[in-house]
């Protein structure tokens, strides 16, 4: 019993850890037991019930059970060890449904799955034909090409933004700074009206990728500047000033000497980029909409993408059309999922993402 | 005493070519992407100005969303009232929710996690961060929704004495509700990731003060942490809030649009602006098309605000720590 | 004509009053504690920290006078500089960091790396000049350090603590080049060190800082 006050109060004393560690043991079991039993209770009383009602009763009670249990080392011991209980315990439900998340997306999504999933498209197949017909190649190819455009468009820009910011430091620099934070909370949607009203209506007259791609640009960019920020910051100036007390200009300094430096955390500032855009859907509905064929013209008509191909195949809503948008799911979050391992790998633990 | 170092002198250096060109290029660029969100704003109100202009102030207050028949016998009307209502109402349950839990894995993982997790469950963290939100949608509309319907049922047999715990009919699903919960859950990782890095730069020599003064674990946080984090954690809330404003798929997916106010959460009844301009854009009559752009417009300088402001509060709290 | 320097230097709280005259050809050795503001001077006179009153010029050219405004831009005072913590680039190879000023006055890439090779021939390290400076050992960063601020045969040469981080085994190596290296050199050189016996065979003049 005394081990839990130690750590409560973290005071030095003597250990004898294999007594100690067995007393604990008994003290966790007892608690647990209690715990158990008053979540019983609570159940027949409130009428609680399933897997989920179970670990709700047993959370309301496991609190409680611990504050008791320390009581008797006063009422602050008490206090620390139900919120300790009620830290872990939130801690722990807070990840359940993200873990539901990722299990049922690949649970389900493997019904998709068949050899020509990946290889073909929906063109000559309706979406509630059988599962070993027709696939989501033109989706994977379409957005490819999207990233690809909002890539070109946004890494560009949002590291000249981050340079102007913190080697050029001009006059707009802090306004600049703060509207890019800000710019990273617009709704996609509008990001996707914006480009509607203005590529879509007026300069092509018709859906089409490019449009889809300038959409995304949009969101993308934030990030990459805010990362590239970061990321320039860590730079010391005594480089800076060494390149300059060796004559060289700002232009040279900050191509030759600090960009070479941070290579890596600027591509990881892109990737993470890519990763925030590439699951975007609310934009392409209004811009490169979908299409159940495998396109590459960026100027004329729709393109699939995989958003867009879940969230029409939800919508189709027959089983092996949301079968298929399950296994759509799952090839997007492997995407973003290797993005973001990649952008793990490659910038170290230096580079943070930036809201 | 004045300060003379080479960033605060007023210096006039003239500088070469080459210089001058780079400086005027980065600028340039910084000032476009800048100048974008006023670009965003002009042109969705120079498509949509004929819809304030026609509807004026009722824009905002009525809920009646009607593009008319088109013979002109039932002439259109856009009012967002009720799209408003439901983006507030959604946001406020999804912070509400999503505050505690922010507030508790951000502890947990800066003071209570052993140190050999705290760096793969923050990687994971992150991870989950990026989840795309049509994802999100699908497991809402799948397995949340008959899930979170359960619950709301029992909510409702428990508390329907509190109004807004009240149903004019026993449907459960697709309510406010569950798209507030849906939202919490896609808003928590940056609600937590602005409070744990609140609360990590919490004092040490404080901490270990009250640590030292005989104080438990949970009374240093309580006394230091949670204090020192308080203004970071209301700019992190906001950020969440202004997502949440913001969400589209999601909400679409698990929401039952209806053109009506809605603050019964558990009815199955409700919509944000997000979702209507989704939902409409692809029948839509011209005229409507110019509502929705004003729609947008709305939504845009809401969320630009709430964004803004929180922005404000998070860097201040990252600057005074 | 020569380099002069009277007026405060010093970063934020610190500054101290200084009054140098260094000719050309000369030699200064300024020697002292640390934190009595030696290697601010030298900062101040590469143009990387600025004066907080009075005057620096070289030539009769003012680099640097608060009371006109007047500041030279480092990237124009054309000084050679070896930093204390001698700043090599760390993605270039030793001779591309030679060559870095060079390049810097226009010359092409073959020209500049021509003469860095010869540069880092004289101080002995032709044999490594395409590793990188974490590939090396800290006596032959130094040189490098070295190689990279007299290639530019700058009219000014700052050295800062130019022995400080080298083991004592290359210490005695780097002590007996440095003369030779700088015998027979035009230009005025500023070096600063903690230690009175580094500047004893190397200075023509030496100056205190208390």
């Amino acid at each position: 019993m005394s081990t839990s006050s130690i750590e409560a109060t973290s005071i030095p004393q003597p250990q004898r850890p294999w007594r100690q560690a067995k007393r604990a043991w008994r003290q966790a079991i007892v608690m647990l037991v209690v715990s158990v039993v008053g979540a019983t209770l609570l159940m027949q009383v409130t009428g609680l019930a399933g897997v989920i009602g179970s670990y709700v009763a047993f959370a309301l009670v496991f609190p409680v059970v611990a504050f008791l249990a320390s009581m008797k080392y006063g009422k602050k011991a008490g206090q620390d060890k139900m919120a300790s209980a009620i830290i872990c315990l939130a801690f722990g439900t807070a990840f359940m449904p993200w873990m539901s998340i990722l299990f049922t997306v690949f649970n389900r999504g493997r019904e998709a799955f068949y050899s020509g999933f990946l290889t073909t498209d929906m063109l000559v197949n309706s979406s509630d034909q059988p599962l070993n017909m027709g696939g989501l190649s033109h989706a994977i190819v379409g957005t490819l090409i999207l990233i690809f455009i909002a890539s070109m468009v946004a890494i560009p820009l949002g590291i000249i933004t981050a340079i102007y910011i913190v080697e050029v430091k001009g006059r707009f620099a802090s306004y600049a700074r703060f509207f890019t934070q800000a710019m990273s909370g617009v709704p996609s949607i509008v990001a996707g009206l914006f480009i509607y009203t203005t590529i879509v209506v007026v300069v092509f007259n018709r859906f089409n990728a490019l449009a889809g791609g300038l959409a995304l640009a949009i969101l993308m960019l934030p990030t990459v500047a805010r990362t590239a920020e970061e990321v320039l910051k860590l730079v010391p100036d005594d480089l800076r000033a060494a390149s300059y007390a060796m004559g060289a200009s700002q232009f040279s300094t900050v191509f030759r000497i600090v960009l070479p430096t941070v290579r890596s955390g600027l591509v990881t500032a892109s990737i993470l980029g890519v990763a925030r855009v590439a699951g975007e859907t609310a934009p392409l509905l209004l811009t490169s909409q979908y299409f159940v064929q495998l396109t590459t013209n960026i100027l004329d008509g729709p393109m699939a993408s995989l958003p867009t191909y879940i969230f029409a195949n939800l919508g189709a809503g027959s089983d092996t059309s949301v079968a298929r948008a399950w296994g759509g799911s799952a090839v997007l979050m492997s995407i973003v999922f290797i993005l973001f391992v990649t952008a793990r790998l490659l910038g170290g633990r230096n580079t943070k993402s930036r809201h | 005493m004045e300060s003379t170092d080479l960033k605060q002198r007023e210096i006039v250096i003239r500088r070469g070519l080459a210089d001058r060109i780079f400086r005027r290029a980065m600028a340039t660029g910084a000032i476009l992407s800048l100048s974008l969100l006023a670009l965003i704003a002009s042109f969705l109100l120079f498509r949509g100005f004929e819809v304030f202009r026609d509807f004026g102030f009722s824009f905002i207050t009525s809920a009646k969303w009607d593009s008319g028949s088109a013979d002109g016998v039932t002439p259109a009307s856009f009012g967002i009232a009720a799209m408003l209502v439901g983006s507030v109402v959604t946001a406020i349950i999804a912070i509400t929710v999503a505050l505690p839990f922010a507030i508790c894995v951000a502890l947990f993982l800066e003071y209570y996690a052993p140190s050999f997790i705290r760096k793969p469950l923050t990687a994971v963290l992150d991870l989950v961060a990026a989840i795309p939100s049509v994802i999100y949608g699908i497991w809402g509309y799948t397995i949340l929704n008959n899930l979170a319907a359960g619950w709301a049922k029992s909510l409702n047999s428990w508390f329907d004495w509190i109004w807004f715990f009240k149903v004019p009919a026993p449907i459960f699903t697709r309510s406010p509700f569950i798209a507030g919960l849906l939202l919490a859950l896609m808003i928590l990782p940056i609600t937590t990731s602005v409070a744990r890095e609140v609360y990590s730069q919490a004092p040490r020599d404080q901490i270990d003060a009250a640590y030292g003064l005989g104080g438990t674990k949970w009374g240093a946080i309580r006394s230091v942490v949670m204090p020192f984090g308080r203004s970071g954690l209301v700019g992190g809330a906001m950020l969440g809030l202004g997502r949440a404003l913001g969400e589209t798929v999601a909400v679409y997916l698990v929401l039952n649009l209806v053109f009506k106010i809605n603050l019964q959460i558990l009815a199955s009844a409700g919509g944000n602006v997000a979702s209507l301009i989704a939902t409409r854009f692809s029948e839509a009559t011209p005229y409507e098309l110019k509502g929705l752009m004003a729609a947008g417009l709305v939504l845009f300088l809401v969320t630009l605000a709430v964004n803004a402001t929180a922005t404000l509060i998070v860097n201040r709290a990252r600057n005074t720590a | 004509m020569s380099l002069v320097l009277q007026g405060q230097v010093g970063r934020g709280e610190f500054s101290r009053e200084v009054d140098v005259t260094v000719q050309h050809g000369e030699i200064l050795a300024i020697v002292g504690a640390n934190g009595s503001g030696k290697s601010t001077v030298l900062q101040t006179i590469a143009g990387i920290a600025a004066l907080k009153s009075g005057r620096l010029s070289f030539d009769n050219v003012v680099w640097d006078e608060p009371i006109t405004k007047i500041f030279t831009p480092a990237q124009d005072r054309h000084c050679g500089v070896v930093f204390q913590d001698l700043r090599l680039f760390p993605h270039l190879s030793l001779i591309a960091n030679v060559a870095y000023g060079l390049r810097a006055t226009g010359l092409s890439k073959q020209e500049a790396h021509a003469r860095a090779a010869e540069e880092l021939t004289l101080v002995g390290l032709d044999e490594l000049a395409d590793r990188k400076p974490g590939q090396v050992s800290g006596g032959e960063r130094q040189r490098v350090a070295l190689a990279r601020a007299l290639v530019l045969r700058p009219p000014v040469l700052l050295l800062d603590e130019p022995f400080a981080s080298v083991d004592v085994s290359s210490r005695q190596g780097l002590r007996d080049l440095l003369p030779s290296l700088v015998q027979g050199y035009q230009g005025s050189v500023v070096l600063v060190s903690h230690d009175p016996e580094d500047v004893q065979a190397l200075a023509t003049n030496i100056l205190a800082f208390g």
